[in-house]
C-alpha cells in the first residue's frame, strides 16, 4: 500500500495543452477511479503516474518520494492494459511471471508466485495455455495476475473492462472488487463507465477537458455533483436539465421559471447563485408521480416513448420541447405512448447550477 | 442461378496450377537436361535428349573442390544472413519502438541506398577492400554483403515492428524491461515471421551472388560456389553440360533450403500483407 501524490502535473503536446496542471493525491490502500468522456486526459494522467509518459510539468510523488523521471519499475506500479498486453508468444504462466524473470528472481520463487496469483484469479487450470487459446474475461485475468505478482505498491488499470460484453464486465467488476479487498493496495482506475466508477471506488475523480471536475466518493458525487458536468456524467440515465430564470431566492430556496411558465422551487446548488439564468437539474429517478403528490413543483407532458425494464420503467416525455427522463420502479402498465401526464420535481430533489 | 461444383473447381483450379507450374519450371529442367546430355547432344532442340548420362557431374564435381567452395557459400552466406538480421533487426526496433531521434533520417538515409545499382558499387568496393587488405577474404564479401542487405530487411522488419501492438512494449516497461530485454523477449518473438522472411530472402540473394564475389575472390581457397560456372563457359571454349551441371549443383541445396522453409516463408509473407 502506497499513496501517490501529483502536484501541479500537467501535461502538453507541443502547444496543445491536454492536461493543465492538476494536484491529485491518493491515499493508502484507496481505490480510486478517473472517469471522464472519451479523450478528457484520463488514460494520459494515468500513462503519467505509471512513467510511460512523461509529464510536460509537475512532480509525480509515490510514498512521498518524487518518481516523476524514473522508469516504471522505480516507481513500484503496476499496470493492466485495456488490450490486455499479453505478450502473445507466451503461455499464461510466463506471461505472468516475466516481470519477476526480468527482474531475476529464483525459478522457485517466480513458480511459487505464479502459482498463488494463478489461485487467487482461479487461473490454474490454463497456466500451460496461450494467450490465443483464452476467452476475453480469462485474458484480463491473466493481465491482471501478471500485475499482481510483482507486488506492486500502485496498480493502474486502463479501462479494463472496456473490451469485455455486457455479461462479462458485470463479473468480472465483482471480481476486480474482491481481488480489491484480498490484496489491501492502491489501486488507480481509469474508465469512462460510470457504473464501474460507482460501484468499485472509494473516490472518484470526474474529469472533462484534461480539467478535475470534482473528486469525492461515489454518493457525494450522485447527491452534490459541483457542477452540470458532473450531474451528468455521474447517474443512469443521467440528469434531467432544463434552462430556467431565477425569479427569487429567500431561504436556500430558489424560485425557478421554466420556459413553459411553470414554476419550480428547488433547494439544492453547490455554489451561490448569482445568474438570473440558471440550470435546472433533477434525476430521472427522483421524480414523483401518481397518487398521492403533493401539489407544487408539478409539471405536465406528453408520454413518447415507454421502457419497461422489468424492475422499473422509463418513460420519456415532452415538456413542452424539453426532453424528460422519469424512471418509476413500477410497471406502469396503464401509460401509453401519446398520453400526457403530470409527475412533481420534489424541491429536495432539485438543483440548481448557474453555469 | 448459378451452381457450384466444388469438385470440378477444385480440379479446374488444379489443372491451371499445374500448366503454370510446368512452364515455370521449364528453364530448371532444362538447365537439369543439359547437364545429363553427351557434348554433341548438348545443343539438341529437344528438352530431354536420351540416353542420359552423368559425366558432367562427374566432370565438375573430379575438377574442382566443390566441398571447399560448398563451405565457402555456406560460411559467406550465414555469415551475411546472422548479421543482416541482428542488425536490421535492432535499427528497425531503434526506429519503430524506441523512436530514437534522427532514427527517420538515418532510415531515409538507408533507403537511398536501395536505389544504387550493384554495378555502380563494384569498383568504388573494390578499391576499399583493396585498402582494406579484405581482397581474397571472406570478410571482404560479408560485410559489403551485410551492409547491402541491410536497407531492404530493414524496411520489412520496422513495418511489422510498427504494426505490432504498442501497448506489448510498453508491457514490457512497466514490467522492468530495459530497451534490450524489450527487443529480445518482446520485439523479436513478435516478429518472427518477418525475420524468417528478411533471413530466407537474404540466405537465396547472397548465396546466388556472383558479381561481387567474382572480383573479389581469386584465390581458390576462398571462392564460393557461383564463380565456378564461369571456368566452363569463356569466349573460345564452352562446355555446356559441365556448365549446367555445375549450376544444377548450386541450385540444389537452396532448392532443398526452401522445400524445409516454404512454410514460414510463406506466412513472412502473407502476415505483411494481412497486418493493420
Amino acid at each position: 500500500m502506497s499513496k501517490l501524490a501529483l502536484q501541479a502535473v500537467s501535461k502538453s503536446f507541443g502547444s496543445l495543452e491536454i492536461i493543465p496542471p492538476l494536484d491529485l493525491t491518493v491515499e493508502h490502500g484507496e481505490f480510486c477511479a478517473l472517469v471522464g468522456p472519451s479523450g478528457c486526459g484520463k488514460s494520459t494522467l494515468l500513462r503519467i503516474i505509471a512513467g510511460l509518459e512523461p509529464a510536460t510539468s509537475g512532480r509525480v510523488l509515490v510514498d512521498g518520494e518524487d518518481v516523476t523521471g524514473a522508469e516504471p519499475p522505480e516507481r513500484g506500479v503496476a499496470m493492466v492494459f485495456q488490450s490486455y498486453a499479453l505478450y502473445p508468444h507466451m503461455n499464461v504462466s510466463a506471461n505472468i511471471g516475466f516481470g519477476l524473470k526480468i527482474a531475476r528472481r529464483a525459478a522457485d520463487e517466480i513458480r511459487q508466485k505464479v502459482d498463488a496469483a494463478a489461485e487467487k484469479l482461479r487461473l490454474d487450470a490454463l497456466l500451460a495455455r496461450m494467450p490465443r487459446e483464452l476467452s476475453g474475461g480469462q485474458r484480463q485475468r491473466v493481465a491482471i495476475g501478471r500485475a499482481i505478482t510483482r507486488d506492486p505498491k500502485i496498480f493502474l488499470l486502463d479501462e479494463p473492462l472496456s473490451n469485455l460484453d455486457a455479461a462479462l464486465r458485470g463479473g468480472m467488476r465483482v471480481e476486480i472488487a474482491r481481488l480489491r479487498q484480498s490484496l489491501d493496495a492502491t489501486m488507480i482506475y481509469v474508465t469512462h463507465d460510470q457504473v464501474e466508477a460507482m460501484t468499485l471506488a472509494d473516490r472518484i475523480v470526474v474529469m472533462n477537458k484534461g480539467r478535475i471536475e470534482q473528486i469525492g466518493a461515489p454518493m457525494d458525487l450522485y447527491h452534490k455533483p459541483a457542477n452540470r458536468f458532473v450531474a451528468g456524467f455521474i447517474g443512469s440515465p443521467s440528469m434531467n436539465f432544463f434552462d430556467a430564470d431565477l425569479r427569487g431566492n429567500a431561504g436556500g430556496e430558489l424560485l425557478l421559471r421554466l420556459a413553459d411558465g411553470t414554476e419550480i422551487v428547488a433547494n439544492r446548488s453547490a455554489a451561490p447563485i448569482a445568474a438570473d439564468r440558471v440550470t435546472l437539474g433533477i434525476r430521472p429517478e427522483h421524480i414523483e408521480f401518481g397518487d398521492g403528490m403533493a401539489a407544487d413543483n408539478r409539471v405536465s407532458g406528453t408520454v413518447q416513448v415507454v421502457e419497461r425494464l422489468g424492475c422499473d420503467t422509463l418513460l420519456h416525455i415532452d415538456l413542452s420541447g424539453s426532453p424528460l427522463v422519469m424512471r418509476q420502479p413500477r410497471d406502469l402498465a396503464d401509460i401509453h405512448a401519446g398520453e400526457r401526464v403530470t409527475c412533481r420535481f420534489p424541491t429536495e430533489a432539485c438543483h440548481v447550477f448557474a453555469d | 442461378m448459378r451452381r457450384h461444383h466444388p469438385a470440378v473447381n477444385r480440379v479446374v483450379i488444379h489443372v491451371v496450377l499445374l500448366l503454370v507450374l510446368v512452364l515455370w519450371m521449364i528453364p530448371e529442367v532444362y538447365t537439369l537436361s543439359i547437364g545429363l546430355r553427351t557434348p554433341s547432344q548438348a545443343f539438341d532442340a529437344t528438352l530431354f535428349a536420351w540416353p542420359l548420362t552423368f559425366d558432367n557431374f562427374i566432370t565438375v564435381i573430379r575438377d574442382n573442390p566443390l566441398i571447399t567452395f560448398f563451405l565457402n557459400s555456406l560460411i559467406i552466406t550465414l555469415s551475411t544472413v546472422a548479421l543482416v538480421v541482428a542488425f536490421s533487426s535492432l535499427f528497425a526496433f531503434a526506429c519503430a519502438v524506441l523512436n530514437l531521434s534522427g532514427s527517420l533520417t538515418l532510415y531515409a538515409t538507408l533507403l537511398t541506398t536501395l536505389m544504387v545499382p550493384m554495378a555502380s558499387l563494384v569498383l568504388p568496393l573494390a578499391i576499399l577492400l583493396k585498402t582494406f587488405g579484405w581482397v581474397n577474404t571472406y570478410a571482404g564479401l560479408i560485410f559489403p554483403y551485410a551492409a547491402l542487405g541491410v536497407p531492404f530487411a530493414v524496411v520489412v522488419l520496422k513495418a511489422f515492428m510498427e504494426d505490432s501492438p504498442k501497448e506489448l512494449f510498453e508491457a514490457a516497461r512497466v514490467d522492468g524491461c530495459n530497451a534490450w530485454q524489450t527487443y529480445w523477449h518482446v520485439a523479436l518473438p513478435l516478429v518472427r515471421p518477418a525475420l524468417v522472411f528478411v533471413g530466407i530472402w537474404q540466405f537465396i540473394t547472397t548465396w546466388n551472388e556472383f558479381f561481387l564475389a567474382l572480383i573479389i575472390l581469386t584465390r581458390d581457397e576462398v571462392k564460393t560456389l557461383t564463380i565456378v560456372p564461369m571456368q566452363y563457359s569463356g569466349l573460345y571454349m564452352a562446355n555446356p553440360g559441365a556448365l549446367f551441371a555445375i549450376l544444377t549443383l548450386i541450385a540444389l541445396p537452396l532448392i532443398l533450403l526452401y522445400v524445409v522453409v516454404q512454410r514460414a516463408f510463406v506466412r513472412g509473407l502473407l502476415a505483411g500483407a494481412v497486418k493493420g
